[in-house]
């Protein structure tokens, strides 16, 4: 926690992720203020204005007086206009930087998206040494990456201290884009529909948890370093130096296990246990049943194993450290982190679960079919057909290569290194995501607003 | 087999035919323990220990061979845990057995292994191993000849067991309650009848010396792999359990409002509740996976070959049956099993901890493509299978591809982002070992100007040597880089020393 009380302006704080850190920042009793094109909420001091206007920008930070921003403002990523994605994304956040810098902000945190270094080749428990692609896989996702790169690039610049975050597959509350997207496949009747084979993983994030990472981020982007980044040494080392003890106390603990959705068990052994149906308690009663209680919220680790492909691995520090020798791998400040529920499951399943949930809302809607199975080639045959007669015709295709890729590919998280450093661990489990996040939807739905969003 | 059974399944099921027909021929035995040189180990030439490995042949017709495959005194040790383990089991199992008189047997079954001469001869007559207790005095004979660090174990072990056996039979049979009513009930009675041996075994192992001395001390895993096997059988053998009155399951899962709110087992049998029932099945199911990443942890921290098997089939074998038995309707009617010819393909592939591990992603994988998502558990069962995926690709990365020809180093898949993260490094790499040589002749240069002054003629010689050390390096860079990728591959593929509370 900081040492004195940080004023927080959230840039897109209507917007999906934004609101969330909003209602987060203020349930802890925080100073917060938005800036936003649009009012969508009056319970916190609002800015209007463009954020590629840096003196707007400026305008908000001073009035506000704040000290750290959280940038989540982005277009939506299906929008069909390059141009606008650069607008906001690349020249908005760098007027964003040149503001904090003028007006002296101390700290920003920048929501990134997990989708920037993805263009096409599955991304298989993937860890933040892979740089982004130098062909994108497409104009929004260009867009965040160089606003990443400019984000990562200011650290440091007149004591301003930045972080990005990069997200995979928020869903939750407030979403007007996995969940409606879900919708028109169902009112469409193609939920039988799959390309694939379904054994490729994806990682979906609740939202709740993306905002609560932003939390954790701009709490630590100023703490020290735990080992000096060698940029700051007198000569620069040829051998990996020792670990520090701060350096040790992060790679080392035991990390819970991530089991909010399928639930913590605790496992018994003979020095911890419940007692059961016992006629006589052993001698050491008290002793088995309270370290089988104390493993409930402390959960023992497992022996882990860090091998050579290991990002946190002591020569991939080392090799981190000379590629990078502004900063700490270890650190907060100048890094990008993976943020997800750390629960990956096969990509289709979370869309089932969504379906079926709709089931309940439309009974009788959809019969139940047997799954019409695409092969991933024969889907990308099909894609690179409908895009051309789209081309012709001049209309949207449905099947797109992107689609059929993103279908198909891994895409899935190591996420250590946002455990250790930032003390990120999910708050709330896929299956319950799913069940607020359909339970908003069936409120908008009810109350007609559903419309507005298509 | 018999001619007839053998030519029946060519007929009917060639493939199978052709993998049994493989393991007949090519799976060998590779200790003989009644040989003479086997003796100082094997016990076989007394009379009661060749006693006790009939008795072991008789009581674990299909897991006796592996027991035997261990080395040194192992095989005799665990002979005798497992007899005596399963002396202690037919007498819980036994019903015809007063509690009054089964109750001061368990609790004091530890010391009457030790008794010389004890016998049990009250069994009921349907007990199949009853001849095991009627003879005990030759496993009691035994267990006195073993090595006192193993007596010692097994008894320790053979104590808490039975304790803990005793108190869920008395509750049985004194309150009249016929379920477990919570999972964590449940859990501790998989622990006594099973976590229990995955303990007392990684003791023996680590006693033994085959394997590690802190291997005995990883309690949560060795308990967990125990509870995975246990599990296994208890999902498995839910109609000839119900059948005979024994009820295992917990009630805090099959009585779940989410699954129907069944009121009694036997209701999970009736055709019209099929589809209910089957979102219990998965709920046991789900239920015993929660421990595959745990038995997949302790299997990669084993050394030793024949200690290797005999834990890896055993875990194998339950993977195939978890996945025999989710979404299958027939489980509430009958005891399935998987067939003899996917038994044997299992035992020969579980040698080495990276294709038990693909065995256990390929029966995940199947399991979750029979998922259903009506089913209350089905984004729970997802999620557990990633977990498996995200084990295997954290130890063993599918990119790491394995040369075809041994010495070969290996390939990584061009598609994969992950080379390209290799490669990053490797360039890395270069960069560090361009800056050693930069420093080096750095250093001689710095020598050279020294040499300069007094006698400048000798300058040109010493530039020279820098030149040829500089040409010296770049040529053991390439070098370097092959060691490199061999030595990473070995490193990737051998097991490292795993880092542990007890380090």
């Amino acid at each position: 926690m900081a040492t004195t009380r940080d004023i927080y302006l959230v840039i897109g704080g209507s917007g999906f992720v934004g609101r969330h850190i909003v209602e987060q920042l203020l349930a802890r009793g925080d100073n917060v203020s938005v800036f936003d094109i649009v009012q969508r909420y009056h319970d916190v001091p609002f800015y209007s204005g463009d954020i590629s206007d840096q003196e707007q920008v400026s305008t908000a930070l001073r009035r506000s007086g704040t000290t750290c921003i959280i940038h989540t403002a982005s277009p939506p990523a299906a929008l069909k206009d390059p141009a606008l994605y650069w607008k906001v994304n690349v020249d908005g956040t760098k007027a964003i930087i040149a503001a904090a810098v003028q007006n002296r902000v101390r700290k920003l945190v920048f929501t990134s998206s997990a989708g920037v270094v993805f263009n096409g080749a599955p991304l298989v428990n993937m860890d933040e040494r892979l740089e982004p692609p130098e062909q994108p896989m497409d104009a929004y996702n260009e867009s965040k990456q160089k606003a990443e790169e400019a984000v990562i690039a200011a650290n440091g610049i007149d004591g301003l201290l930045t972080v990005a975050l990069r997200p995979a597959g928020i869903f939750g509350p407030g979403d007007r884009q996995v969940m409606s997207g879900l919708y028109k496949v169902y009112e469409e009747g193609k939920t039988h529909f799959q390309v694939g084979d379904n054994n490729n993983l994806f990682d979906w994030t609740y939202v709740g948890n993306v905002a609560h990472a932003h939390l954790l981020a701009a709490d630590k982007l100023d703490s020290p370093p735990p080992a000096p980044p060698f940029s700051t040494l007198e000569e620069f080392p040829l051998e990996a130096p020792p670990l520090t003890e701060a350096e040790q106390n992060i790679l080392i603990h035991s990390l819970p296990p991530l089991d909010l959705t399928i639930g913590r068990h605790i496992v018994p052994t003979s020095e911890a246990r419940p007692l059961g149906p016992c006629i006589t308690p052993p001698p050491n009663a008290e002793k088995l049943v309270g370290s089988f209680e104390n493993k409930r919220t402390n959960p023992e680790g497992r022996p882990f194993v860090r091998t050579r492909f290991d990002p946190l691995s002591e020569p991939n520090l080392f090799r981190e450290k000379l590629s990078n020798p502004e900063s700490s791998p270890l650190q907060v400040a100048g890094q990008v982190f993976y943020i997800t529920n750390g629960e990956p499951c096969y990509f289709w399943d979370l869309p089932r679960l969504v379906w079926k949930n709709l089931d309940s809302m439309f009974p009788g809607h959809r019969q139940k079919r047997r799954y019409l199975v695409l092969p991933a080639s024969v889907g990308l045959a099909f894609a690179v057909g409908a895009e051309c007669w789209g081309w012709l015709i001049g209309k949207e295709p449905a099947l797109t290569k992107f689609k059929v890729t993103y279908s198909c590919a891994d895409r899935w998280h190591n996420i250590e290194k946002a455990r250790r450093v930032l003390g990120y661990e999910p708050q709330v489990g896929l299956a319950d995501g799913v069940q607020r996040m359909v339970d908003w939807w069936r409120k908008e739905y009810a109350s007609g607003t559903h419309k507005t969003a298509h | 087999m018999g001619a007839v059974a053998w030519l029946t399944l060519l007929l009917t099921h060639p493939f199978e035919f052709r993998t049994l027909l493989q393991y007949w021929l090519f799976h060998e035995q590779k200790r003989d323990i009644t040989s003479m040189k086997e003796h100082a180990t094997s016990g076989w030439d007394r009379e009661t220990m060749q006693r006790c490995w009939e008795f072991l042949d008789m009581t674990s017709r299909s897991f006796s061979a592996v027991i035997k495959e261990l080395e040194g005194d192992l095989a005799r040790t665990i002979c005798m845990f497992y007899l005596v383990l399963r002396g202690l089991d037919t007498i819980e199992d036994d019903m015809t057995i007063p509690d009054g008189v089964k109750q001061p047997i368990l609790r004091s079954f530890h010391k009457l292994t030790t008794q010389t001469g004890w016998t049990y001869n009250d069994c009921g007559e349907k007990e199949k191993d009853r001849q095991l207790l009627v003879e005990y005095d030759k496993i009691v004979e035994e267990v006195g000849l073993l090595d006192p660090e193993y007596k010692s174990i097994i008894l320790d072990i053979t104590e808490k067991m039975a304790t803990g056996m005793a108190d869920f039979a008395h509750r049985a049979a004194t309150t009249g309650a016929t379920y477990v009513e919570k999972i964590e009930d449940y859990d501790l009675y998989c622990h006594y009848v099973a976590g229990l041996v995955g303990e007392g075994l990684s003791r023996l192992f680590s006693a033994s010396k085959k394997e590690v001395a802190w291997l005995g001390h990883q309690l949560e895993i060795s308990n967990s792999m125990g509870l995975l096997l246990q599990k296994t059988n208890i999902i498995r053998d839910f109609r000839e359990d119900c059948d005979d009155k024994r009820f295992f399951w917990p009630k805090e899962i099959w009585g779940r409002p989410e699954y129907g709110g069944f009121k009694e087992m036997q209701e999970m049998y009736a055709p019209e509740n099929q589809e209910r029932a089957q979102w219990v099945q998965s709920g046991m199911i789900l239920d015993a996976m929660r421990h595959l990443t745990d038995a997949l942890d302790y299997l990669r921290l084993l050394k030793n070959q024949s200690v290797f098997t005999f834990c890896a089939i055993p875990a194998t074998m339950a993977i195939a049956t978890l996945e025999l038995c989710f979404m299958n309707p027939a489980m509430f009617q009958r005891n399935i099993k998987i067939r003899k010819a996917e038994a044997a393909s299992l035992i020969m592939r579980s040698t080495n901890p990276r294709d038990v591990a693909e065995i256990f992603r390929y029966y995940i994988r199947k399991i979750h493509a029979k998922a259903d998502p009506e089913d209350p558990n089905f984004l729970r069962i997802s999620v557990v299978c990633g977990q498996v995926e995200r084990w295997y690709e954290h130890n063993f990365p599918s990119f790491v591809q394995l040369p075809s020809s041994a010495g070969s180093p290996p390939s990584f898949d061009p598609k994969d982002a992950r080379t390209t993260i290799l490669q990053k490094e490797s360039k890395i790499d270069q960069t560090i070992s361009q800056r050693k040589i930069v420093a080096k002749i750095q250093e001689r240069a710095g020598r050279a100007g020294e040499n300069k002054v007094p006698e400048p003629q000798q300058g040109v010689p010493w530039e020279l040597v820098g030149v040829v050390g500089a040409v010296f390096f770049i040529i053991l860079l390439s070098v370097l880089g092959v060691v490199w990728l061999v030595f990473m591959f070995s490193e990737g593929e051998s097991p490292l020393a795993a880092w542990s509370k007890g380090a």
